[in-house]
């Protein structure tokens, strides 16, 4: 699976969100990851918050399945 | 090229010829000096944060001037969710150096100078917006550093401009030439300008028809001929000339201001924003100032976090940190700090479209949170203070504490919690008198009292906009007076 990550801009976030892509990374060695750009649907849009407010902006970005995280343990 | 890295950054920089001095002597690189250094890395993580993807969505936007992806220091906020993220970047970029990170008042007056040349050439048919936007492009272009000035030294301060005793205690034209303007004066406190690639001059106060030549605003290059800087001393700046990385307390980042000295320097035709219309120098102020006291709902709220975790971790290290009284003191630190911050949200939140498209804050809760500014890191700082413990101002240096003969005495009796090193526990206590009362107080205690205007001149903004008469109404209907 093609999977694009995107992350909110990190100003408050209550856990490490760079480690918790490098977990799921881990866990899904068979998926590849790269940073979300506009113009590409990939297989899964990672939309990867700091927090309940998920600000992340997601314009032009998709993806045929949507997985939005805001906290450590999902 | 639209982003630079941190590296370019600095290297940009020195490329330059600024005229700096500091302790009466000209500084031949800056950029090298163990003084200044800190500064320059402050501005660099500006660079820095903005390559990185896990914080681009706060540190980058998309330019309405070129379409580009643009540094958000240099962007002209198209709407009220670009002021929330300038907010949360200012906040980011304060958890990440424990310092002023210089930028913003480029940023703050970008968008006040956006609007208002905007409105100066409906009125006048003037061409101060294209050349600001020309100027706006520029910097985006080659995502430079730019430096809002607006205090001038403003002498007697019951005065106008023209009616001090010396002329050029207002910086002002004092030569109108076919291909441009000549002007002469001083802007105060200037942060970051030492850092900066290019200056903005904006008029400090509203302005009569007598101050013609004082109402005035223009960008030049920092090493523009006739530009000289004179540094300002900061709490302990020497510090950092003992070479000791603990003692400083934060020996990567720092702030800086100067006094900027305009010896009749020389400004093209196309870098003048206004020049002589007197009744828009109150506008381009007001709105400047808006947008800096938004600001400090951010950055502020940054270098609270760092200080609020250095007090629980001098808690933890001083093996208090269970107590009652310990706990709900931070607890107050927190709560006083995140009352900045909803301020600051709510001013963006609550911002409007101004007549040329840009978004502004709102004024009143803009003022209201920086009002809160001038008090909240005080009593924060009171608090970290009060946790950490009068060692905060009386241990000893790191060369005690390296000493072969003094350093097991100073090990023995400033250990505290089981398994702290008393080198850990020293540079958490450095860096909290760094904070409160070194070289970063500058900018987290007395800036946050005088920085984009002191306690006073927000409460006259808040009367303004305080709507009374409303509010007078309101009571009478509830109480059913009739008059």
């Amino acid at each position: 699976m093609r999977i694009g990550v995107k992350y909110c801009g990190g100003c408050n976030p209550r856990y490490d969100r760079v480690a918790l892509v490098e977990r799921i990374q881990r866990e899904q060695p068979e998926d590849t990851f790269e940073r979300a750009v506009p113009g590409v649907c990939y297989d899964q849009l990672l939309v990867v918050c700091g927090c309940s407010a998920q600000c992340a902006d997601l314009t032009g970005l998709t993806g045929r399945e949507i997985r939005s995280l805001w906290q450590d343990h999902p | 090229m639209a982003l630079m890295t941190g590296e370019q950054y600095i290297e940009s920089i020195r490329k330059m010829h600024m005229q700096v001095y500091m302790f009466g002597k000209k500084v031949e690189n800056p950029v090298d000096d163990p003084i200044l250094r800190p500064s320059l890395n402050s501005v660099r993580m500006t660079y820095d944060l903005a390559q990185k993807p896990e914080y681009q969505d706060l540190m980058t936007a998309t330019s309405n001037l070129t379409g580009q992806q643009v540094n958000r220091f240099t962007h002209i906020h198209q709407s009220a969710q670009d002021l929330v993220k300038k907010v949360k970047m200012q906040r980011l970029l304060g958890q990440q150096t424990a310092a002023c990170f210089q930028r913003c008042v480029g940023m703050d007056a970008f968008n006040a100078v956006y609007s208002t040349t905007y409105e100066i050439d409906q009125k006048y048919g003037t061409s101060y917006h294209e050349n600001f936007k020309k100027f706006a492009a520029y910097v985006q272009e080659h995502d430079l550093t730019v430096d809002g000035a607006m205090t001038d030294p403003k002498g007697d301060r019951s005065k106008a401009p023209h009616e001090q005793e010396d002329p050029d205690l207002f910086l002002r034209v004092v030569e109108r030439r076919p291909d441009g303007i000549v002007v002469r004066g001083a802007k105060a406190h200037q942060t970051g300008a030492l850092n900066s690639h290019e200056i903005i001059i904006m008029p400090t106060i509203s302005m009569g028809p007598e101050d013609k030549d004082y109402a005035v605003s223009f960008a030049v290059p920092m090493d523009a001929e006739g530009i000289f800087m004179i540094i300002g001393r900061q709490s302990c700046d020497t510090r950092k000339l003992e070479g000791s990385e603990l003692d400083v307390g934060n020996a990567e980042f720092g702030g800086v201001e100067a006094l900027v000295v305009f010896d009749d320097v020389f400004v093209p035709n196309d870098r003048i924003f206004m020049c002589g219309e007197t009744e828009f120098a109150g506008m381009l102020v007001e709105r400047f100032a808006g947008y800096h006291r938004q600001s400090y709902g951010g950055c502020k709220v940054g270098v609270g976090d760092v200080l609020i975790g250095a007090a629980a971790v001098a808690a933890d290290y001083n093996g208090c940190a269970k107590a009652s009284h310990i706990k709900d003191k931070l607890i107050e630190m927190t709560h006083l700090n995140e009352t900045l911050y909803c301020c600051g949200i709510a001013c963006s939140a609550e911002g409007h479209a101004t007549a040329s498209g840009n978004y502004i804050i709102d004024l009143l809760l803009a003022n209201v949170c920086k009002q809160n500014v001038t008090r909240f890191p005080y009593e924060i700082a009171r608090l970290a203070e009060d946790i950490a413990g009068g060692v905060v101002v009386t241990a000893p240096a790191e060369a005690d504490l390296k000493d072969p003969k003094l350093g097991p005495y100073v090990e023995k009796y400033f250990k505290a919690a089981p398994g702290v090193s008393v080198e850990n526990r020293f540079r958490i206590l450095r860096l909290i008198e760094n904070l409160t009362l070194g070289t970063a107080a500058v900018g987290y205690r007395t800036e946050s009292l005088h920085g984009a205007g002191s306690p006073q001149a927000q409460r006259i903004m808040i009367a303004r906009q305080g709507n009374l008469p409303m509010k007078k109404e309101l009571a009478k209907k509830i109480a059913h007076v009739k008059e």
